[in-house]
């Protein structure tokens, strides 16, 4: 890999995570302003917020079937490559868990993702707007 | 994945206005009709579109603490969208750009060419600035950046700040 499409790649994955990190500023705003009248509830937005912001820079994410430190990351490489991530399914069959995510394909991460697929002992299809990205259990 | 507190959140919390939020495939409802702020003043009227249901809870309560402010409606993708104002025709449309089913930018798109003459400001994350460019381009007003304090993101919705 050349030095250009490397750095290509540092920007694009830098800037996906401001954009992640972005809207949990929005929602913890919202979570301290609501603290000042109901303090419970605030904190738990707030909470809710950083814990996400806190998942986005410790490079995982969230999923009811990623079960797994493997499964956590391999969902934040689909959010990585797929801008805002819409419509994130998985199933699981015969030992394998399949992500499915559709979204805006940031092309500079095509081969990050699939380096990312390896490293996780996975296997990336990608697609216009949509990416599949399985793995064992 | 925000389910978890974000329907706690919202049947728990006092005051905070409870709008219909419309999806593709929905049809939009009456909100009703525009109170009178408590300056006197009739308030903006405004529908914010995003698929996160727990942003849109936070522009819920961001809103309810500014008098010149009413939301009168959410939708949660870009059809919904387009629905959703067209129907309730508000003052302003706080739109993010990244959206399933239509994307901001083509929702934009859709309710000018419709003939829709609200405002709209994009409200969306750090790095879309290209999209940005191309929803100001498609007849987006103004854009306010996620994360920006709630104060200025309510002056622009207000009108009193570009």
């Amino acid at each position: 890999m050349t030095a250009q499409p490397e750095r290509d790649v540092a920007d694009t994955l830098l800037q996906a995570v401001r954009h992640e990190i972005a809207n949990h500023l929005v929602v913890l705003n919202a979570g301290l302003e609501l603290a000042e009248q109901d303090l419970e509830r605030g904190t738990q937005l707030a909470a809710q917020s950083v814990r996400r912001v806190r998942d986005v820079l410790a490079q995982r994410a969230e999923h009811p079937l990623a079960g797994t430190a493997r499964h956590q990351r391999a969902v934040w490489v689909l959010h990585m490559l797929l801008g805002a991530c819409h419509d994130l399914d998985a199933e699981e069959g015969d030992g394998i868990v399949t992500f499915t995510a559709r979204g805006r394909l940031r092309q500079p991460l095509v081969g990050w993702a699939h380096a990312e697929a390896d490293l996780l002992d996975g296997t990336l299809d990608v697609g216009d707007g949509a990416a599949r990205l399985s793995l064992p259990r | 994945m925000t389910a978890d507190l974000t329907a706690d959140l919202t049947a728990g919390t006092a005051g905070v206005p409870d709008v219909p939020c419309v999806t593709a495939g929905a049809g939009a409802q009456d909100a009703g009709v525009s109170a009178v702020g408590a300056g006197g003043t009739v308030p903006v009227r405004l529908v914010v579109v995003d698929d996160s249901e727990l942003l849109r809870l936070s522009v819920r309560l961001m809103v309810r603490r500014d008098a010149r402010l009413e939301l009168v409606g959410e939708a949660a993708d870009g059809d919904a969208a387009v629905a959703t104002v067209l129907d309730l025709d508000p003052d302003v449309v706080l739109m993010d750009l990244s959206m399933p089913v239509r994307d901001g930018l083509q929702a934009i798109a859709e309710l000018r060419t419709r003939g829709w003459g609200g405002r709209v400001v994009v409200f969306s994350g750090y790095g879309d600035e290209r999209m940005v460019a191309e929803a100001i381009a498609a007849g987006a007003d103004s854009y306010v950046p996620k994360g920006e304090p709630s104060d200025m993101v309510c002056d622009v919705l207000a009108g009193v700040r570009p």
